[in-house]
């Protein structure tokens, strides 16, 4: 089966000079759960922008499902670290916001809609505005939001970073459980070792700049994943595999 | 320019007579729309036009004029040179300075023979002549024709005028200026600001210009020369409608005061305002009184005067390019409506108490 | 405003007349000077066909104003923002319209534009557009990158992104302009009217005070005033239905916020 995802030497250097990526190649298989780890400014975020296509890599190039990316992408959803809901719109009319866009039909997409929130537990705010709502729950509802339109890729830039550590975990368990309905392929940039290794299939570990990809582990824990197997000496050991990776920025 | 307006006002003369043969042709049709501009708001010197308008004199005559309030004469100067008014009254010392700036104005009836310029003041400051102003605190509006003529009348009396103190304001301030004593006298027009005084119940002491030597011609009908050339017949209907309205108001001052506070909405209502409107109306009737009016008609222009008015805005005024006296007026258009000798004895009693009395 | 937040004002208002109409009686102030406010509501009330019959010009011509810099306001901005070579051009133009005083340009546009309603509408236009004109493109162009970046994510075009992000958010910012315009708007009007008006309620005060009547020309100033709060209350009152979701930040009980 076709890769999700082939990303194929690809750098980036901006325009002052700056050489944030030097070279990243790897590959995300259909329905993979994949993290990108690393220490903030490492050039993960700059990386995942350009596989959504809204930077373009200096050289080398980003395949999605076969295509190569030459833009924004009809089949792509994005969560940021910040839940961006435009405040004017209903928490509904926010999710719904893809649709629009893409000028596709609202009533094919309004069911969906209201099923996604429903099912991240916060259906019961459909017609309030996003000041109503807390930090937590504006996240998960952009979760929604990235997923309204049935994209086969989700794309997702710290999105946890700014919550506190209860309501983090809370929402990676309610991400596990979503992507296990709708098994996306997932590419999710954090910066927390403990959460890349609960949450994915495999990591990948990116060097400070000028960045590469480093070191590459798969996570052989069970799914679905729980809140207590982060206790286990298997998770424990795959984040002491990961920390000891980052420090010394090479392959063990 | 020179030549078409000295060549067609020679003409006007000829065509005025023809023209009146053709007057009752023109009621066959509808009426002529005119728009007519006084100098200022429309105060109790300006009853005439009121009048003409609702007993029909202009009516009668294929005219529907509109009547407008004015921003001073040198602001009616602008508009009415610049035709957005077809007849303006103005001053015309004013006009002559602006015609010498290239505004196209001529004059073609008098309203107020006798100047009205002049300095007025309080009884309690004690100025009675001019000698009396040195020392004091004087207000003028810069646009004003007093304050232009200012240098006349100070040539003519003597006076020191770096000793006398001089502020400056809008026209609209420098009445209620006087009445609070924030000066001790000002420059005004004598028909402007005597009613507003009296109606307050106080005195006025006044120095007009002319008793002092600056004899000039004041208040008059104007029209472009465009307007004169063009529609002669529209000009003698003109200017006789108001001249009947003006006769109307000498001889009928109390009617004329009722058509004017009936027209006027702004005025009614007011306890103060008829007053202000009777000696308005007085002062104006006034100061229209003069030989040559006795004898040639209302509206009648001597030429002597225009001449003499001319001199005094180029030598006062710095005023250039002034055309000769001939085509500054014409009167063409006036003369026609007279009063008996019987009549303007009338008129002088009833308004006797309006004339100025040299200290 | 709510029912009980009016009190206040009222209570202020009703004190500062008495008072008014006390000082006025007690040191025998001329009326020509400073009338009674019993005489100038007397006047008021006893000559309101004339003061109604000169509002209605002088409203009619606010309201189209304000209609007219807001419409060329939002325009004016949008290109500002959108195009380089008008934000380059123009917008030092547009600052210097600004400090040049309306009261010394109004006999300009009398001579230029006659007598009619035509320079006072422009003179109104030319004050009232600056804050919807400025407000707007703040509000167009300080949009986060953040939305912006998202809306890009799910292939907003630029005029999607226009509509459905910059101008929404600039609503508030806009109608934070049109309050300001609006009274800036009754301010051209009257101004002009004095300077150049045969009706209107600018013209009435200019024409009451030039026959010294006060009480006239301070009823009719009341008048004024209370038909551009009326107007100011509208615009408030729209911008609470238009823009919905500012969250107002109580302020403590008796203190400063």
């Amino acid at each position: 089966m076709r890769d999700s995802v082939v990303v194929d030497g690809v750098g980036k250097t901006y325009a002052g000079g700056v050489e944030a990526i030097r070279e990243a190649r790897f590959r995300v298989a259909p329905g993979e759960f994949l993290s990108l780890l690393g220490p903030s400014g490492c050039g993960k975020s700059t990386l995942l922008m350009m596989i959504a296509g809204l930077l373009a890599p200096s050289h080398g190039s980003i395949r999605v499902d076969g295509a190569e990316v030459q833009g924004p992408r009809r089949d792509v959803g994005i969560v940021f670290q910040s839940p961006v809901l435009l405040p004017w719109r209903t928490v509904l009319d926010n999710v719904l916001l893809p649709v629009e866009m893409l000028r596709l039909r609202r009533t094919d997409y309004a069911r969906r809609a209201r099923d996604l929130l429903s099912m991240a537990k916060v259906d019961d705010f459909a017609a309030k505005l996003p000041h109503e709502l807390s930090g937590g729950m504006k996240q998960r509802v952009a979760i929604c939001r990235a997923l309204v339109h049935d994209p086969a890729l989700l794309l997702m830039d710290e999105p946890f970073s700014a919550l506190d550590a209860m309501t983090r975990d809370q929402m990676g368990l309610e991400l596990l459980r979503i992507w296990d309905v709708h098994k996306k392929t997932v590419v999710f940039v954090t910066h927390s070792i403990r959460e890349a290794v609960f949450l994915s299939d495999r990591v990948l570990v990116m060097t400070p700049r000028p960045a590469t990809i480093g070191f590459e582990t798969d996570v052989k824990l069970p799914r679905p994943r729980t809140m207590d197997m982060q206790e286990s000496d298997e998770f424990n050991r795959y984040v002491g595999l990961l920390r000891h990776s980052i420090e010394a920025g090479t392959r063990p | 320019m020179t030549m078409t307006r000295r060549s067609f006002l020679a003409g006007t003369a000829a065509t005025a007579a023809a023209v009146t043969a053709s007057i009752p042709a023109a009621r066959a049709q509808s009426p002529t729309k005119l728009k007519f501009t006084l100098p200022w708001i429309p105060h109790g010197g300006y009853t005439h036009v009121f009048v003409a308008k609702k007993l029909g004199f202009w009516e009668k005559r294929g005219l529907d004029v509109a009547i407008d309030r004015g921003f001073g004469s040198g602001e009616v100067c602008k508009t009415l040179g610049l035709g957005q008014y077809d007849f303006g009254s103005i001053d015309f010392g004013v006009m002559t300075n602006c015609v010498g700036k290239g505004l196209d104005l001529v004059a073609i009836g008098m309203l107020s023979a006798r100047s009205p310029l002049g300095i007025f003041s309080l009884p309690k400051k004690g100025i009675r002549a001019p000698k009396d102003l040195e020392g004091k605190k004087l207000a003028f509006a810069t646009g004003s024709g007093d304050f232009q003529l200012w240098p006349a009348f100070v040539k003519a009396t003597g006076i020191d005028d770096s000793k006398v103190q001089k502020v400056f304001m809008g026209p609209e301030a420098l009445i209620k200026s006087l009445i609070e004593e924030q000066v001790d006298g000002e420059g005004n027009f004598y028909g402007s600001i005597a009613p507003s005084v009296w109606a307050q119940g106080l005195e006025l002491n006044t120095m007009l210009y002319e008793d002092y030597g600056v004899k000039m011609y004041s208040l008059v009908f104007a029209a472009q020369s465009k307007t004169i050339k063009e529609r002669p017949d529209v000009c003698e209907r003109f200017m006789q409608g108001t001249m009947e309205g003006l006769a109307y108001t000498y001889l009928h001052p109390n009617e004329s005061i009722d058509i004017h506070l009936e027209q006027v909405k702004e005025f009614k209502g007011s306890p103060t305002n008829r007053d202000v409107v009777k000696h308005g109306q007085g002062v104006m009737t006034a100061m229209g009184l003069a030989p040559e009016i006795e004898k040639n008609g209302l509206g009648w222009m001597d030429p002597e005067m225009v001449k003499r008015t001319r001199e005094t805005v180029i030598t006062y005024m710095g005023a250039k390019d002034v055309p000769v006296a001939e085509q500054l007026f014409t009167n063409a258009f006036v003369g026609k409506v007279k009063l008996t000798p019987a009549q303007w004895a009338g008129v002088r009693d009833a308004v006797k108490r309006y004339i100025p009395v040299k200290a | 405003m709510r029912g009980r937040s009016l009190l206040w004002p009222l209570a202020v208002t009703l004190t500062a007349l008495v008072a008014w109409e006390a000082v006025v009686a007690a040191l025998h102030v001329k009326t020509l000077l400073l009338p009674r406010p019993s005489l100038v509501a007397g006047v008021l009330w006893s000559r309101a066909p004339l003061i109604l019959e000169h509002m209605w010009p002088t409203f009619y011509q606010i309201v189209l104003g304000f209609l007219l810099s807001l419409v060329g306001g939002v325009v004016v901005a949008v290109l500002l923002t959108y195009s380089e070579i008008v934000r380059k051009g123009f917008y030092p133009l547009i600052v210097v319209s600004q400090i040049v005083p309306k009261v010394a340009v109004a006999p300009l546009f009398v001579v230029w534009f006659g007598l009619g309603d035509l320079s006072r509408l422009l003179l109104a236009f030319l004050i009232a557009f600056f804050p919807i004109v400025i407000n707007t493109a703040t509000g167009l162009t300080s949009v986060d990158d953040d939305f912006v970046r998202m809306a890009r994510a799910y292939m907003g075009t630029r005029r999607q992104i226009f509509t459905k992000i910059r101008l929404p958010h600039a609503m508030p910012l806009i109608f934070g302009g049109m309050k300001i315009s609006i009274t800036l708007a009754v301010i051209g009007v009257v101004v002009a009217e004095f300077v150049a008006a045969q009706r209107g309620i600018g013209y009435l005060i200019v024409m009451a005070n030039g026959l010294l009547d006060t009480p006239l020309m301070m009823a009719a100033i009341a008048a004024l005033s209370l038909m551009g709060l009326a107007l100011y209350g509208v615009v408030a009152g729209l911008e609470r239905l238009v823009v919905y979701w500012q969250v107002r930040t109580e302020t403590p009980r008796g203190g400063f916020a």
